[in-house]
C-alpha cells in the first residue's frame, strides 16, 4: 500500500512516517510534504492508495487541496488536532480520521481497515457532506453518510424508523419498502444517531421514537412503529425505554 | 444590570477559555513532544514537555483573572513563542521595547488578549515570516493614554484561513472585541483595539491596544 502524508507541520509527518515504518510495514510512504502547493501536482501525478491529511493548513487547506485534485482515486484519513466536534462530523460523513498525537494501535487498525476493498464513493459528494456538516455547526446534521456494499448512501436521520442489527451489519428501515443494509455495528450506528431521537429497546434493535406508535406493555411489552412493524422490547432494556418517554412526556 | 452583565461576562470567559485551550494548540504540540520521543531526543522532549506544562499553568492562572500585569503578560509571550519554536522548524523571536519611563510591571492590562492576538499574528504570517521571524512588541505612551503594538515583518497574506473556519469557535478577535466591551462597562476602563502606523521600518502593523492607565479595584 502505497501513502503519502500531508500537513503543515513537520513533527507530524516524520511522526506519522515513524509509525508507520514501525506498525505498519505493509503500507509505504511515497511522500511527505508539509506545503499543500507543493503538494498539488504530486497528488495528480502519481499513483498511490491513501493519503493522510490534515485540515487545517494554511494556503490551501485540506478540503481545498482535495477539491483542487482532479485524480480522487485513493483513500483520505483525515489527521487531526480537532476536538470533538470536528471528530463527529468526521463520523457523521463516513471518513477514516486519526487524532493527533497519533496512537498506534489506532493506525494499526485504521490501515486494516482501507485494506478491506470497499467500493469507491464520491469522494468530491463526500467532502461537500463534510464540510456542510462542519459549518453549519449543529449538534446533530439532517443527513449522514453511511456506508453500503454498493458505496455510500445519505440518508435523512427523521426518515429512519429502525435499525435492526444482522452480525457486524445493520439495516436500516426507512419510509421505503426494502430495507438498507450498512457496514456498520448497531452499536457504531447508535453512536452516530446519539442526540437523535434513538432508543436501543433491544440488543439487535435501535428504533427512532419520532416514529414510534403505540407501545404495549403486555406479552413481555413491544412497540409499534410507523409503517407497522412490531418490535419486542428486552427485558433487560425496559427502562431504559419508560424512561425516554417519561423524560420526552416532560420536555413537551 | 449587573447581574446581567455577570452572565455574560461568565459565558463569554467560559467560550474565551476554550479558545486559549484551543485543541489545535494543545494537540499539535503534543504531537510535537510526542515526535521528540519517537526520535529518542529525551531530554528535548523532557524539556519541552515541562515548558508546555508551565505555560498551560500560566494560562490556566491569567485566565481566572480579568488583569495581569504587563510583565505577566510579556512573560506569557515570551514562553508562549519558546514554545512555538519548539514546535516549527523555524524560529520566532519576540523582541519587546518598553519606552522609557514606563514599568511593565506597573502597567495593568486584560489577561491573555496580547496572547491571543499573537496567535493569530503567527498563525497567518507564519508562511511569510522570514529567516529572521521577528515579532516586536512596542509599549509606549501617547497623548496619556499607553499603546501596545505588535508587528511583524510578514506581508498579510489574504489566503491564511481563520481558524474559524471549522468548528463552533468565534473568531479570536471577535471574541476579544466583545471581552474588551464588557470589561469596560465592568470595570469603567476604555480599552481599544486599533489599528496605527507602524514604528519600525519596514513592518505592518497587525494589532495594537490602546488604553487610559489604570489599576483595577478587583481583579475579577
Amino acid at each position: 500500500m502505497k501513502a503519502i502524508l500531508v500537513d503543515d507541520e513537520s513533527h507530524c509527518t516524520e511522526s506519522l512516517a515513524i509509525l508507520l515504518r514501525s506498525h505498519c510495514p505493509e503500507v509505504e510512504v511515497v511522500g511527505k510534504y508539509n506545503r499543500s502547493e507543493e503538494a498539488l501536482p504530486v497528488l495528480d501525478r502519481e499513483t498511490f492508495d491513501v493519503l493522510f491529511l490534515d485540515i487545517e493548513m494554511p494556503v490551501y487547506n485540506g478540503f481545498e487541496l482535495l477539491n483542487r485534485l482532479t485524480n480522487k482515486s485513493f483513500d483520505v484519513v483525515f489527521t487531526t488536532a480537532y476536538d470533538q466536534f470536528a471528530v463527529k462530523a468526521f463520523k457523521y460523513s463516513a471518513f477514516d480520521y486519526l487524532l493527533k498525537p497519533i496512537d498506534s494501535t489506532e493506525l494499526k487498525e485504521c490501515v486494516a481497515k482501507l485494506g478491506e476493498k470497499k467500493k469507491q464513493g464520491d469522494l468530491d459528494d463526500q467532502l461537500s457532506f463534510l464540510r456542510s456538516v462542519l459549518l453549519r455547526e449543529q449538534q446533530v446534521p439532517q443527513k449522514i453518510a453511511l456506508p453500503t456494499t454498493a458505496g455510500l448512501e445519505y440518508v435523512q436521520i427523521s426518515e429512519i424508523i429502525r435499525c435492526e442489527s444482522d452480525s457486524n451489519y445493520t439495516r436500516i428501515f426507512q419510509d421505503k419498502s426494502n430495507p438498507t443494509l450498512i457496514c456498520r455495528t448497531l452499536k457504531e450506528v447508535e453512536e452516530l444517531l446519539e442526540g437523535a431521537n434513538f432508543a436501543r429497546i433491544h440488543h439487535s434493535h435501535l428504533i427512532n421514537l419520532d416514529h414510534l406508535k403505540k407501545h404495549v406493555r403486555s406479552d413481555g411489552g413491544y412497540v409499534v412503529m410507523s409503517d407497522g412493524s412490531e418490535i419486542a422490547i428486552s427485558r433487560s432494556r425496559k427502562g431504559i425505554l419508560d424512561n425516554l418517554l417519561r423524560v420526552r412526556s416532560f420536555k413537551n | 444590570m449587573t447581574i446581567d452583565l455577570d452572565l455574560q461576562m461568565a459565558r463569554l470567559e467560559v467560550k474565551l477559555l476554550r479558545a486559549q485551550f484551543n485543541s489545535h494548540f494543545l494537540f499539535n504540540n503534543l504531537n510535537a513532544i510526542n515526535y521528540c520521543i519517537l526520535q529518542n531526543e529525551n531530554a528535548k522532549a523532557t524539556s519541552y514537555l515541562t515548558l508546555f506544562s508551565r505555560f498551560l499553568r500560566r494560562l490556566a492562572g491569567s485566565s481566572r483573572q480579568d488583569f495581569v500585569r504587563l510583565s505577566e503578560e510579556i512573560e506569557t509571550l515570551s514562553q508562549y513563542v519558546q514554545i512555538e519554536n519548539l514546535r516549527y522548524a523555524r524560529p520566532l523571536r519576540l523582541v519587546v521595547s518598553v519606552d522609557h519611563g514606563i514599568e511593565a510591571e506597573d502597567v495593568w492590562l486584560p489577561s491573555l488578549v496580547l496572547h491571543s492576538q499573537l496567535e493569530n499574528v503567527i498563525w497567518q504570517n507564519l508562511e511569510s515570516l522570514t529567516d529572521e521571524g521577528v515579532l516586536r512588541l512596542g509599549v509606549s505612551r501617547k497623548s496619556g493614554k499607553y499603546c501596545i503594538l505588535l508587528e511583524t515583518k510578514g506581508v498579510y497574506s489574504e489566503l491564511a484561513h481563520s481558524r474559524s473556519e471549522l468548528g463552533s469557535r468565534e473568531s479570536a478577535l471577535n471574541l476579544t472585541l466583545k471581552r474588551l466591551q464588557l470589561l469596560n462597562a465592568r470595570h469603567g476602563t476604555d480599552l481599544k483595539i486599533s489599528k496605527s502606523k507602524a514604528r519600525f521600518p519596514n513592518s505592518n502593523v497587525r494589532v495594537g491596544l490602546s488604553f487610559t492607565p489604570f489599576v483595577p479595584q478587583n481583579l475579577f
